[in-house]
């Protein structure tokens, strides 16, 4: 009676870590206090809303959004810029470089060869075809590559 | 001795089984020759005809749309992007669009893809339609 009970729960045990093995893991990107750095490059929608500085490069639509008022933004290169009525400022045709900085902003490109630098916290998505990583005091703790699905990930 | 009973029945079970199933499925398909397939190869039927097709007009014409199931977010993406620069080149007013795009992105950013899908399908035949 005693092995048979030890031989289940050995049974249960196996399939336990087996099954915790090679389930689909999800690259989520650890929640923590922030102030890592991202870094992302593809083609597709990359957008970052939070805390900070972000760079980002590439050609198609860019939008800014300055959440508190605080922004600092400096936009090179060339494009058509409007200000539409719900905050966002979009660029179409936009081809060239944003810099922006504040304690509550969305910034995000919609395109091809965009290339991302952001320093804070917040959330990003990332959706189309490229590879992004976060590092955080000197060492990457998150990379992965963008998708297909609208996963929203935060700065760890 | 009281196991092995057991254990022989189990087995001539899936045996048996085994044959059953063997027997029930379908037989496998031969490889036709090379020169039976050139001779099953259907050749288009050409239908000879004295009427004068009637040509339907081109307002009742379907408009083709684009096969959004078979494409990737980028496509769609990169579609709407080609399009909004035409459509912008030939002076059209692509604001409509514009506006479903970026409700796609904010959805992107809610992350729902799918609604995010559904806002872009909707700027790119806003701009596939003028």
């Amino acid at each position: 009676m005693k092995h048979k009970t030890f031989f289940l729960f050995s049974v249960v045990l196996v399939m336990t870590l087996l099954g915790a093995a090679l389930a689909p893991q999800t690259v989520y990107a650890r929640s923590g206090g922030g102030n890592g750095t991202l870094t992302a490059s593809g083609d597709g929608l990359a957008g970052i809303r939070g805390n900070g500085t972000v760079t980002v490069s590439g050609n198609g639509i860019l939008w800014i959004k300055d959440h508190a008022g605080d922004a600092s933004i400096q936009v090179s290169g060339s494009g058509v810029r409007r200000e539409l009525p719900n905050g966002w400022i979009r660029y179409t045709g936009f081809q060239g470089q944003a810099v922006v900085s504040g304690s509550a902003v969305t910034v995000a490109l919609s395109g091809y060869s965009i290339e991302l630098q952001a320093s804070g916290s917040g959330k990003f998505v990332l959706r189309g075809n490229g590879t992004y990583s976060v590092e955080k005091d000197g060492e990457i703790v998150v990379s992965g590559v963008w998708t297909e699905e609208a996963q929203v990930l935060n700065i760890p | 001795m009281r196991r092995l009973i057991p254990t022989l029945f189990l087995l001539l079970t899936l045996t048996a089984c085994a044959r059953l199933k063997r027997r029930a499925s379908p037989p496998a398909p031969t490889v036709p020759s090379p020169q039976a397939a050139a001779e099953r190869t259907p050749t288009p039927a050409i239908v000879a005809s004295t009427e004068t097709p009637s040509q339907p007009p081109a307002s009742t014409a379907p408009v083709p749309t684009p096969d959004f199931a078979s494409m990737t977010f980028a496509e769609k993406n990169e579609l709407f992007l080609q399009l909004l620069a035409e459509r912008q080149a030939a002076g059209m007013d692509t604001s409509a669009a514009e506006e479903a795009y970026t409700r796609s992105m904010e959805a992107s950013f809610s992350g729902d893809a799918s609604q995010a899908d559904r806002y872009l399908e909707e700027a790119i035949l806003l701009l596939w339609n003028p």
